[in-house]
C-alpha cells in the first residue's frame, strides 16, 4: 500500500516539476529563429557559397594557379588559365561543383592571391544538378553582391585583410 | 732614395721611343738571351732571382714558366696582363705609357723562355693612350727585328698582338682574360686545369703582369743575385707602390720590398692630408683587408703583410684619415664589386647585391639590428664558395671594416646618422 | 680513350668510375643524390650554380662536384653539416632575387628550384630588400618577353645557370641565344634584338631549371600535375626520338617533352617533334564517318559507313575483279596498322595494288628494293655516328630532314674532330660547326658518284691487297671508263679537281660513314645511285664490317616500318617477296587464306590504271595524295574518275573532300603500337589521350572492315597484332611487345649476312635547261614542317607561316629581288605567287619552294612526266 502511494505521489509530483522547467524557459530569450521569415545570422567564419574576389579597381584577383583545385579534397574545382590582352594570367574557366563541395575551406587556405573565399550564402538550392556548377562569372557576381551589401552595411566584415596593392605579389 | 729599377728613366723625355730606350741601355738583355742562354737557363735565372708575380698573388714567375710542358705538341702562348683595374692600383699604366719597350723586351725574353711564338698584351679598354703607345712601340720593335720572324738572326719567331679589353674588372683574372681574348664573355673558368697546361685556345699558356715582365730585362742584365739582394729574402726586388688617398703626396713610388708602411706614408707620401689622424690603410688594392694604425710598422712584403692580417696584393696603398666613414668605405667598395661581378656564380652575383643593399640601407639610416651579423654571414658564404677570386675579393672590405670598426656600424644603425660626419653622407 | 678506372669513397661507399669523370657523375652513377642546377650530362660543366658543393677530405674549401675530377683514393662527403649548410645558403642566395610568382609561372610543379628548395632550402629568407625586377614593359605587370615565336623569357626568374645558352651553342651549334650584361644585370636574350628561333629552341625550355624560359604552346595552359604522361615516339621524322606526351582529360594532347633515350636522342628533341606533333586536338579533326551525298557529306554511324564501303568494294570486285581496287597508306602509320592494312588489302580485298609512297615521281621497284634491303645491312646505329672520323652526307639537307641525326654529327665535330663532307644540290648549314659543301647541280648526283668512283679507281685509292683484283674487278673498273670527266663535270657542275678532293677525302679516311638521303635514293636515278653508293662503300672498304657504314635515311616517321610490314606491291609483311614460296606459304597459313597471285601496282602505276579506268576503287589510309603527289592536275583528274574513294584520315584534307566515304583515323597519341625508325629500331609508343567521342582507333576500323569483307580478323588490341606479325620473321620472332623497353630494339629483318659486291652502274643524268623556264625547282620539307600535317599545328604555322621561295643572293641580285618581295613563280603547269627568302643554302641558279603549304601547293607547278621541274620567276 505504501508503495502504491509512493508511486502515485511521484507521478503527480513529476508533472509540475516538468512544467516548472517549461515555464522557466518561457521567460528566457529564444534561440531558434523564424527562418525563412527572418534572416539567419551566422558566425563570422561560417563557410557558405564561394565567391571570387576582385581588386579595388575591379580586376579579378584569381590568377588561375590551380592550387585550389589540387587542394580540394572532393575535386570539385576545375579551372583553365588564359592570357589576357595585357599578358597576364587570368582564369578562362573557373567552375565549382557546389553539390560536390564539402565546404572544408581548403581552397581558401591554398589560394595565394586570396581570390577564392567562402561566403555566408547557403540558399542556393536548384532543381537540376547541372545548375550547381558555379562558373567564374557567377562566382564574381557573388562577390559583387557581397560588396553591395557591405556598402549598405548589411553584412558584417569578415575577419581578413586584402593585401593592398597589386604590385606586391612578388 | 733607394735604387730604382723600373722607374730609373721613367721621367726622361722620349723614354717611350726605342731610340732613347736603347740609349739608356735597353734591348741589351734580349740579344744576350738569344745568343747565350737556352730557354731553360732563362727560366732558371728568373727562378734564382726570386721574382714574384706583381699582379697580386705573388706567385714566383720562374716557377710558373717551368710549369709549361716542354713536349706539348700544341702551340704555347704568352699573355701579358695589362688589365690593371684594381681600385687603388695605377702602376702598370705608368709603365705602359712611359716605358713600353721595357715591357716588350721583358715579354720577348719570357716568350723565349717558354718557347711561345705568339704573345698577347691584354690592355684595359680605358687605357687609350697606353694602347696607342704600345702599338707604336711594338711596330718600332718590329722594325728593329726585335719582334717578328727570326729575331736578331736567332731563328726564334715571336709576334705580339695587342688586345684591348671591354672594360670589365673580372678580365684581369687570368682565365676570364683568356675567355675574353678568345672572343667570349669574360667569365672565369674553373680550375684545374691550370692555364700553364690548358690555357688560351686550350694550349699551354703563361700569363704575367706588366710589372713582373718589366723586371725581367734587368734581371738578365745585372744577374739574379743583384736582384735577389734587393728586398727581403722571400720577396726580392723592388715594388712599385701606388700611394693614394688622404696623403700629401700620392703617386707611384718604386721602393725595395720590405719597406715599412710608416716610411711609405710619412716619408715618401709626406704624411696625412692636412695632418689629420690616420684611421686605416688598405695595403694592396681594394680587395685586401684594411690595416689599422697599430699595424703601421708592418714591412711591405708578401709575407709580413699576410702576418699582419692583410695582403700585399698589387700594392695599391689607400690611406684613409679620421674623417672617413668606414661604412661608406665598405659601401663604395661593395658597389664596385657588385657592379663588376660577372654574374656567373650564384654567391658572388647575389651575395654582393645583397650586401650592397644592406650597406645602402645602413648608410641611409635605415639599418636594423642584426644587419651586421647578416653581413658577416653573407661574407662567410661568399668567400670560398665562388668560382673565381672576385667573390673572395669582395668580402674583405666589408668584413675587415666590421672587424675593426663595428662601433661605426652600430652607431649608424642606432642613431641613423654617420658617426664621423654626423649626418647621412649618402642619399 | 683511356678506360682506366679510379676508386674513390663517396659517403662511405666504394665507387669505381672512369678516370675522367667528375665527382658528381661518380655520385650519380651509384645513386647518391647531389643537387644541381647548371650541370647537364651533355654539356661541359661550368660550375656556375654552386649547388653541388661537396666536402672532400684534405681540401680546404668545399668543391663544386660538377667540375672537379675524381682522383684515386678521394674521400667525399655529400651530407655533412657543412655541405647541408652550404646548400641552404646557396639556395637562399638564389632565392634572393627570384620572384615568388610560382602561382603564375608555367614551370610551377615541375620546377627544379621548387623541388630543391623544398628539399634543401631555408625555411625563411633573411632578404628584405627590393628584388631586382627586369621590366620589359612598364604597362605590364608581368615581365614576359617573347624571344621568338615559340619561347617566352621572364628574366626575373632566371638563375643564370646558362644551360639554355650552352645547349643552343654547344649541342646544336647556334648562337642566336646569348648572355648579356653582368652581375645582377645578367640576362638571357637573343643577340641584337633578333628572334631566338632555331629548330631546337624547345630544348631550352625543357632544360631551364626554373620558369625563365617557357614555351608558347604550354603558356597558361594547364598545370603539369593535372596532365597524364605517356611514353611515346615522335613520328615527325625518321629519327624516332622518344617523347613523353602530356595530355589532359578535357584538353587532349597538349605538349611533348623528351624522354631520354641514349641510343637516339639523348634527351633532346627538335621543335618539329616537340611542338609540331601536337595536332591531335585540332578542331579540323574528323569526328565521325561521313558519306558523300551530292556535294555535302552526311554524318553516319560506323556500321553504316563500313557496310557502305564493304558493299562498294564487293560490287567493284564482282564487276571488274579485285585488281580494280587499290590501297595507298601513309608512311606515318604504325607498324601494326601497316601490317593490318596490308592484310586487309591482300586478304580482305584480294589485291596486291598496295603502296604507301605518294610524294614521288618515280618509285623503287622490287629489284631496287632488294638492293636497298641488302645495303641496309651496312647501316650503323645512330649512337655510333659521332665516333666516325668522316661522314659523307649525300642527297639530303640533313639538318632539315633529320635534326637529331644532325645533333649527333655536331657532337662528333665538337668532341671527336669528325669531318662532315656534304654533297647536295643545296648547301648544308650546321651553324657554328663546319661542313664541307660540294654542291652539285640538280640531277647530277649519279654523275658525282661515278666521278668519285672513277677518281678512286684511277688513283688506286683502294687497297690492292683486298678482293679488288682479277678479271671481274677489271671488268667493273672498265665499265667506269664509258663516261668521261667532261660529261660528269657538265652534269654535276663540279670540276674534276673538286671531285678528286672529295674522293681522296673519302678514300683516305680511316672510318667513313655514308649517309644517303631519301631524295637521292628515291629520286629519278634512285636505283643507280644506290648501286653507286654501294660500290663506293665496298671499294673504300667502308661497308660496316668492320669499319665504315652506309646509313640510308628514311625521312618520315615509319617509312621503314611500312616497307617492312608489307605496304609495297611486291613485298609481303616481314619483307617476304611475293614470289618467295616459303614466306608466302607461311603467311597463307597464318592468315588462313590464299594470297592474290597477280602482280600489284605501285602508286604511280595505280594512278595510270585509274586514268585508264581499270582501277575503280581506292582506299587512302592517312594519305593526302592530292597534296603530296607531284602533279596536282593529274592527281585531281585521277581521283575524280574513281567510283569509290575511301579516305581514312585525321583531318578533312583536300583529298578527303573528294572522297565517297570518309572514316576518321586516330593519331599516334590516340592509339598504341610501334614505329620503326631510320636505323630499323622498333620502338613502342603508348596511348596518351582518348580519341574524341565516336572515333574508333584505326586498327579497330581496319579489322571491322576486314570482317565485313569476310576475312577473320580477331584482334583484341595492337599488341596482339604485333605478336602475330613478328612470327613471320625469324629475326623479329623473339621480340616481346611488353619488353621492347625504354630503348627499343634494332631489327634488321635480314636473313643472310652482307656479302660485299660491286655493281656496274650506267651513267644517267637529267639536267637539261629550258630557255623559257630557266630555274630548276627543288622542293622538300622545311625543318618546321612535315608535308601538310603541320598545317594543323598552330606553333609551326606561327614559326613558318607561309611559303617562301628560297633563292640565292646572286640570283636575287640579278633579278633585283629583296627579302619578302612577292614574286610570281611560273612553270608550264601553273603559277604561284609567293614571297622571296634569300638563302645562302641555295646555290646560284637553283630555287627551292617548300611543299608544306596547302594554300601555296608547290605540286601545282610540277609535272610528273618531267624528272626535274623548271620555273621562271618574275616580280609580281
Amino acid at each position: 500500500m505504501a508503495d502504491l502511494i509512493r508511486i502515485l505521489a511521484s507521478i503527480f509530483l513529476a508533472i509540475p516539476k516538468g512544467l516548472a522547467t517549461t515555464f522557466k524557459h518561457l521567460f528566457r530569450k529564444t534561440i531558434t529563429i523564424d527562418y525563412p521569415r527572418k534572416p539567419a545570422k551566422f558566425a563570422p567564419r561560417y563557410r557558405g557559397l564561394h565567391y571570387l574576389t576582385r581588386y579595388p579597381d575591379g580586376e579579378e584577383r584569381c590568377v588561375a594557379c590551380g592550387l585550389c583545385a589540387i587542394a580540394c579534397p572532393s575535386d570539385c574545382i576545375y579551372l583553365e588559365p588564359e592570357e589576357n590582352e595585357r599578358g597576364e594570367r587570368v582564369a578562362k574557366l573557373y567552375e565549382i561543383d557546389e553539390i560536390r563541395c564539402i565546404f572544408c575551406g581548403y581552397c581558401e587556405e591554398a589560394c595565394p592571391e586570396e581570390a577564392i573565399r567562402l561566403g555566408w550564402e547557403f540558399e542556393f538550392s536548384q532543381y537540376d544538378r547541372k545548375n550547381f556548377v558555379w562558373t567564374k562569372e557567377m562566382l564574381l557576381e557573388n562577390f559583387d553582391k557581397l560588396e553591395k551589401g557591405r556598402a549598405k552595411g548589411f553584412i558584417r566584415e569578415k575577419k581578413f585583410q586584402f593585401r593592398a596593392e597589386p604590385e606586391t605579389y612578388f | 732614395m733607394p735604387e730604382k729599377i723600373l722607374f730609373k728613366y721613367i721621367d726622361e723625355p722620349g723614354q717611350d721611343t726605342i731610340k732613347v730606350y736603347m740609349k739608356n741601355g735597353g734591348y741589351t738583355a734580349l740579344p744576350k738571351v738569344l745568343k747565350e742562354y737556352t730557354p731553360d737557363q732563362v727560366t732558371d735565372i728568373v727562378k734564382e732571382s726570386g721574382l714574384r708575380g706583381r699582379g697580386g698573388a705573388g706567385f714566383p714567375a720562374g716557377v710558373k714558366w717551368s710549369f709549361v710542358p716542354k713536349d706539348s705538341p700544341k702551340p704555347k702562348y704568352l699573355l701579358i696582363n695589362a688589365d690593371e683595374s684594381e681600385p687603388g692600383t695605377f702602376k702598370d699604366r705608368q709603365l705602359l705609357e712611359r716605358d713600353p719597350h721595357q715591357l716588350i723586351e721583358g715579354s720577348i725574353i719570357a716568350a723565349y723562355a717558354v718557347q711561345a711564338h705568339t704573345g698577347f698584351i691584354y690592355i684595359r679598354g680605358e687605357f687609350g693612350y697606353g694602347a696607342k703607345q704600345l702599338l707604336r712601340a711594338l711596330s718600332e720593335a718590329e722594325e728593329k727585328n726585335f719582334l717578328g720572324k727570326n729575331i736578331l738572326g736567332s731563328g726564334y719567331d715571336l709576334t705580339i698582338h695587342l688586345h684591348r679589353g671591354g672594360g670589365a674588372y673580372i678580365c684581369g683574372e687570368e682565365t676570364a682574360l683568356m675567355e675574353s681574348i678568345e672572343g667570349r664573355r669574360g667569365l672565369s673558368r674553373v680550375r684545374p686545369p691550370y692555364p700553364a697546361i690548358v690555357g688560351l685556345y686550350g694550349c699551354p699558356t703563361v700569363i704575367n703582369n706588366v710589372e713582373t715582365l718589366s723586371n725581367v730585362p734587368h734581371i738578365i742584365n745585372k744577374g739574379a743575385e743583384w736582384f735577389a739582394s734587393m728586398g727581403t729574402r722571400k720577396s726580392t726586388g723592388t715594388k712599385i707602390f701606388s700611394l693614394s688617398g688622404q696623403v700629401k703626396r700620392p703617386g707611384n713610388y718604386e721602393l725595395p720590398m720590405g719597406i715599412s708602411l710608416r716610411e711609405l706614408i710619412y716619408e715618401y707620401g709626406g704624411g696625412i692630408f692636412e695632418d689629420r689622424e690616420l684611421k686605416a690603410v688598405i695595403p694592396g688594392g681594394s680587395s685586401t683587408p684594411i690595416l689599422t694604425p697599430d699595424k703601421l710598422d708592418v714591412k711591405l712584403d708578401f709575407e709580413s703583410v699576410v702576418e699582419a692580417g692583410s695582403m700585399l696584393g698589387s700594392a695599391g696603398v689607400i690611406v684613409m684619415d679620421e674623417t672617413t666613414c668606414m661604412v661608406n668605405v665598405a659601401w663604395r667598395l661593395t658597389r664596385f664589386y657588385q657592379h663588376e661581378s660577372c654574374g656567373k656564380c650564384t654567391p658572388c652575383r647575389e651575395g654582393t647585391y645583397w650586401m650592397l643593399k644592406i650597406l645602402e640601407r645602413i648608410e641611409n639610416g635605415k639599418g636594423e639590428s642584426g644587419d651586421v651579423e647578416l653581413l658577416l654571414d653573407i661574407c662567410n658564404y661568399i668567400e670560398g664558395y665562388t668560382v673565381c677570386p672576385l667573390g673572395d675579393a669582395a668580402v674583405p672590405a666589408v668584413r675587415s671594416t666590421i672587424e675593426h670598426f663595428q662601433e661605426e656600424y652600430d652607431y649608424h644603425i642606432r642613431n641613423k646618422t654617420c658617426m664621423v660626419k654626423g649626418k647621412p653622407v649618402f642619399k | 680513350m683511356d678506360n682506366s678506372k679510379v676508386k674513390l669513397t663517396i659517403d662511405d661507399r666504394e665507387v669505381e668510375v672512369p678516370k675522367d669523370s667528375t665527382i658528381l657523375e661518380a655520385a650519380l652513377s651509384v645513386g647518391i643524390d647531389i643537387p644541381y642546377f647548371c650541370w647537364h650530362p651533355n654539356l661541359e660543366s661550368v660550375g656556375a650554380c654552386r649547388m653541388c658543393l661537396v666536402e672532400v677530405e684534405k681540401m680546404p674549401k668545399l668543391v663544386a662536384s660538377c667540375v672537379n675530377p675524381v682522383a684515386e683514393g678521394m674521400v667525399v662527403h655529400t651530407n655533412t653539416e657543412k655541405v647541408i649548410k652550404a646548400r641552404e645558403k646557396v639556395l637562399e642566395f638564389v632565392l634572393t632575387n627570384h620572384p615568388l610568382d610560382c602561382p603564375t609561372c608555367d614551370k610551377g610543379g615541375e620546377c627544379d628550384l621548387q623541388d630543391l628548395t623544398y628539399d634543401h632550402g631555408p625555411m625563411m629568407t633573411r632578404y628584405r630588400e627590393d628584388k631586382v625586377r627586369w621590366i620589359v614593359d612598364t604597362h605590364y605587370r608581368f615581365d614576359d618577353l617573347q624571344l621568338g615565336p615559340l619561347i617566352y623569357r621572364n628574366q626575373n626568374r632566371c638563375i643564370t645557370c646558362f644551360r639554355c645558352v650552352r645547349i643552343t651553342r654547344e649541342i646544336f651549334g647556334y648562337s642566336d641565344l646569348g648572355v648579356f650584361g653582368r652581375g645582377s644585370k645578367t640576362h638571357i636574350s637573343a643577340p641584337g634584338g633578333e628572334k631566338f628561333l632555331n629548330e631546337f629552341s624547345g630544348n631550352t625550355v625543357e632544360y631551364c631549371p626554373v620558369g625563365a624560359l617557357t614555351a608558347r604552346n604550354f603558356r597558361y595552359k594547364i598545370r603539369p600535375w593535372l596532365c597524364e604522361q605517356t611514353p611515346t615516339v615522335c613520328p615527325m621524322c625518321g629519327d624516332g626520338c622518344n617523347m613523353t606526351a602530356w595530355s589532359h582529360q578535357r584538353k587532349g594532347h597538349i605538349r611533348n617533352t623528351s624522354r631520354r633515350n641514349d641510343s637516339i636522342d639523348e634527351g633532346m628533341l627538335c621543335d618539329r617533334g616537340r611542338f609540331g606533333s601536337v595536332f591531335s586536338n585540332h578542331p579540323d579533326r574528323i569526328k565521325s564517318p561521313m558519306i558523300k551525298e551530292g556535294d555535302t557529306f552526311r554524318e553516319v554511324q560506323w556500321e553504316e559507313a563500313l557496310g557502305f564501303i564493304a558493299e562498294g568494294i564487293k560490287k567493284i570486285k564482282s564487276e571488274s575483279g579485285p585488281e580494280a581496287l587499290g590501297g595507298i597508306a601513309s608512311d606515318l602509320v604504325s607498324n601494326e596498322e601497316a601490317y593490318l592494312f596490308s592484310r586487309l588489302m591482300r586478304q580482305g580485298v584480294g589485291t596486291n595494288n598496295l603502296d604507301f609512297r605518294g610524294d614521288r615521281k618515280s618509285l623503287l621497284g622490287a629489284g631496287a628494293l632488294k638492293i636497298l634491303f641488302e645495303m641496309q645491312k651496312m647501316s650503323v646505329p645512330l649512337e655510333k655516328v659521332a665516333s666516325f672520323d668522316t661522314v659523307f652526307v649525300i642527297g639530303t639537307d640533313i639538318a632539315s630532314t633529320h635534326p637529331i641525326y644532325t645533333m649527333w654529327l655536331k657532337r662528333g665535330i665538337r668532341k671527336a674532330g669528325l669531318r662532315v663532307l656534304a654533297a647536295n644540290s643545296r648547301k648544308l648549314d650546321f651553324g657554328i660547326y663546319s661542313v664541307q659543301n660540294f654542291t652539285y647541280r640538280p640531277g647530277g648526283e649519279l654523275a658525282l658518284l661515278l666521278g668519285l668512283l672513277k677518281v678512286i679507281v684511277k688513283e688506286k685509292l683502294y687497297s690492292d691487297a683486298g678482293p679488288f683484283r682479277g678479271g671481274q674487278f677489271s671488268r667493273w673498273a672498265n665499265s667506269l671508263q664509258k663516261t668521261n670527266y667532261d660529261t660528269i663535270a657538265a652534269s654535276c657542275g663540279l670540276s674534276e679537281e673538286r671531285i678528286s678532293i672529295l674522293a681522296r677525302a673519302l678514300a683516305e679516311s680511316e672510318n667513313c660513314l655514308f649517309v644517303v638521303g631519301q631524295d637521292l635514293w628515291e629520286g629519278p636515278l634512285g636505283s643507280s645511285c644506290l648501286l653507286a653508293i654501294n660500290d663506293l662503300a665496298v671499294l673504300t672498304e667502308n661497308n660496316g664490317n668492320p669499319r665504315g657504314g652506309v646509313n640510308l635515311l628514311f625521312d618520315s616517321g615509319n617509312y621503314l616500318g611500312a616497307l617492312n610490314w608489307g605496304l609495297t606491291p611486291d613485298y609481303l609483311p616481314a619483307r617476304r617477296h611475293r614470289e618467295d614460296k616459303v614466306g608466302r606459304e607461311k603467311i597463307e597459313s597464318l592468315w588462313n587464306c590464299r594470297l592474290p597471285e597477280a602482280e600489284g601496282f605501285d602508286t604511280i602505276k595505280m594512278l595510270e590504271q585509274i586514268r585508264k579506268g581499270n582501277i575503280k576503287g581506292l582506299y587512302l589510309y592517312q594519305s593526302d595524295l592530292l597534296c603530296d603527289f607531284p602533279d596536282w592536275e593529274y592527281i585531281h583528274d585521277c581521283l575524280s574518275k574513281l567510283d569509290l574513294l575511301i579516305v581514312h584520315e585525321l583531318f578533312l584534307t583536300e583529298t578527303a573532300k573528294m572522297a565517297t566515304v570518309i572514316l576518321p583515323a586516330t593519331s599516334f597519341v590516340e592509339t598504341e603500337g610501334t614505329f620503326t625508325n631510320t636505323e630499323g629500331r622498333i620502338q613502342r609508343f603508348q596511348r596518351g589521350a582518348a580519341p574524341s567521342k565516336g572515333v574508333r582507333e584505326s586498327w579497330q576500323t581496319l579489322s571491322r572492315l576486314a570482317q565485313k569483307l569476310g576475312a577473320e580478323f580477331v584482334y583484341e588490341n595492337p599488341p596482339e597484332i604485333f605478336r602475330e606479325m613478328v612470327t613471320l620473321s625469324s629475326d623479329a620472332a623473339g621480340l616481346d611487345y611488353d619488353k621492347l623497353g625504354a630503348r627499343g630494339r634494332i631489327v634488321a629483318l635480314a636473313e643472310r649476312v652482307f656479302e660485299p659486291a660491286l655493281y656496274e652502274v650506267e651513267f644517267d643524268s637529267y639536267t637539261s635547261g629550258d630557255s623559257d623556264y630557266p630555274y630548276p625547282l627543288l622542293t622538300g620539307d622545311l625543318v618546321y614542317h612535315l608535308r601538310h600535317l603541320t598545317n594543323y599545328n598552330e606553333d609551326m604555322m606561327l614559326v613558318a607561316p607561309e611559303a617562301h621561295l628560297e633563292i640565292s643572293p646572286e640570283d636575287a641580285k640579278s633579278l633585283e629581288l629583296k627579302e619578302d618581295d612577292t614574286v610570281r613563280v611560273e612553270s608550264a603547269r601553273g603559277a604561284l605567287e609567293v614571297k622571296v627568302a634569300i638563302s645562302k643554302k641555295s646555290p646560284p641558279g637553283v630555287v627551292f619552294l617548300p611543299r608544306n603549304y596547302s594554300d601555296k601547293n608547290v605540286n601545282k607547278l610540277r609535272d610528273r612526266e618531267k624528272t626535274l621541274d623548271y620555273v621562271r620567276i618574275a616580280k609580281a
